[in-house]
């Protein structure tokens, strides 16, 4: 396509390297962002620039953060003794959404991946095992039910169990608002497993 | 057309927000690949089908000239819970997986593939610990049925059987997939292997499906054995053959 402009065309080009956005939707935001009032539009570009210059990992657990520590890891509310290793940082959110976990986090940034050839070193799992001083009691794995997250939690089970501290796992099993009939046997054999007392 | 289809994953690959790229290895077809669109979704009916070492019955729109089909139905035909559940299982199984789909081409049908395929991952899925023996077991087959034969049991040169000594190093012919005698001192070439591997890939040769789950391997072994069999393949596939699984496989890392 033959554009009038190459601010243009290379604003359509960055937009449609992001993900999910396909050259069309890349071309709308630009010519919205085209209509906007200037202030906006600087607007705009500074928070962009702001999130990359502002946003680094925490030492501690690995999550985007503008203060290091970062403000879970800082809290002195939380629990320490309980550590829910995440693979990504938009897994902390999805757990934070729901109030129930009140212990720190560790996110490994991936999964290990035979496969594609990712092992341990490409992961943050080094970390997480310098993490275990003593304070921390329990570990609990909230990995991505497939291969690759099944992986990571046999390797991280199969490392930290010998330094005594109690590893489990998030439950596996039927999504809540689905029917029964249309659950995989495999969910629903999982689901099965890890049946509870009502 | 439309086509219904035992398989068994091989890979998966993320695509887009929701869907997975599948290598299918089929008794009919060989190796397919699939899209299976919308199956990361929570509420996808074949999601957890859908993942590496599962065994599956699929139906899948088949379109010739086409590199990728798109996957319409899968469920599970043979659940392989242990292996799911062990990180030793689930490696070996990935290797063998890997193997197969490292080793074959798309469309290249090969039957007695697919059920030593099969065979192999239902077998794995009911060992104990030593499952790397496992993984030889079914390389070596693998090498046969693909067409380049291992014959550990004769010369290279005399054809004369061999009983491997633990001592000595064999030279390993890859031309003609033997090693060498070590009573025929004109032959000084070939990919060095010691007797010990070679004795122990002759137990694992001679042994049933059944009966490997008896066979321990050594850290040492495994790391000898793997290299064999990368630059064995290397040399008959006429490419740089790597086993991406090696690493987790042979804890080939450093923490």
């Amino acid at each position: 396509m033959i554009y009038t402009s190459d601010s243009i065309e290379a604003t359509v080009e960055m937009f449609s390297a992001l993900p999910t956005i396909g050259r069309k939707t890349a071309q709308r935001l630009t010519f919205f962002l085209l209509r906007q009032p200037d202030e906006v539009v600087h607007k705009f570009a500074k928070t962009l620039i702001d999130l990359k210059n502002n946003v680094k990992y925490c030492s501690i657990c690995f999550n985007f953060t503008e203060s290091d520590p970062c403000p879970i890891c800082a809290s002195t509310k939380r629990d320490e003794t309980i550590l829910c290793v995440v693979e990504e940082p938009n897994d902390v959110f999805a757990i934070e959404k729901t109030n129930e976990f009140n212990g720190k986090y560790h996110i490994l940034h991936g999964a290990l991946n035979p496969l594609d050839g990712i092992g341990p070193e490409e992961i943050k799992i080094r970390e997480l095992i310098q993490r275990l001083d003593g304070t921390v009691k329990e570990i609990i794995l909230a990995l991505n039910p497939n291969v690759e997250g099944e992986v990571t939690t046999q390797y991280i089970a199969k490392m930290v169990r010998p330094l005594g501290i109690s590893v489990t796992r998030i439950a596996r099993g039927v999504p809540i608002g689905t029917d029964l009939e249309f659950a995989d046997d495999a969910t629903i054999s999982r689901a099965l497993q890890g049946r509870g007392t009502v | 057309m439309i086509i219904t289809s035992e398989a068994i994953v091989l890979h998966s690959r993320k695509y887009s927000d929701s869907s997975n790229i599948l290598t299918l290895y089929t008794p009919d077809r060989g190796k397919v690949s699939v899209i299976a669109k919308g199956s990361r979704k929570p509420k996808s009916k074949f999601g957890a089908a859908v993942m590496p070492l599962g065994i599956i019955s699929v139906t899948y729109y088949f379109k010739p000239g086409r590199d990728l089909q798109t996957l319409s139905n899968a469920e599970t035909v043979v659940p392989l819970r242990v292996i799911g559940e062990s990180f030793e299982h689930l490696t070996t199984g990935l290797a063998i997986a890997e193997s197969v789909n490292s080793t074959t081409h798309p469309d290249e049908q090969n039957a007695e593939l697919y059920d030593l395929l099969k065979q192999s991952l239902v077998a794995l899925n009911t060992a104990g610990q030593n499952t790397y023996a496992y993984f030889v077991w079914f390389t070596l087959r693998l090498a046969e049925v693909t067409g380049f034969m291992i014959d550990l049991h004769h010369c290279a040169e005399t054809q004369l059987p061999i009983v491997a000594e633990p001592t000595p190093e064999y030279y390993f012919s890859f031309a003609d997939g033997s090693p060498y005698s070590q009573s025929d001192s004109t032959v000084q070439s070939g990919y060095r292997l010691t007797g010990v591997a070679l004795a122990l890939l002759q137990t694992i040769a001679q042994t049933g499906l059944d009966d490997v789950r008896n066979i321990p391997v050594s850290e040492q072994l495994r790391n000898e054995i793997h290299h064999f069999f990368t630059n064995y393949f290397s040399f008959h596939l006429e490419r740089r053959f790597v086993y991406r699984t090696q690493k987790m496989v042979l804890g080939n890392f450093e923490l």
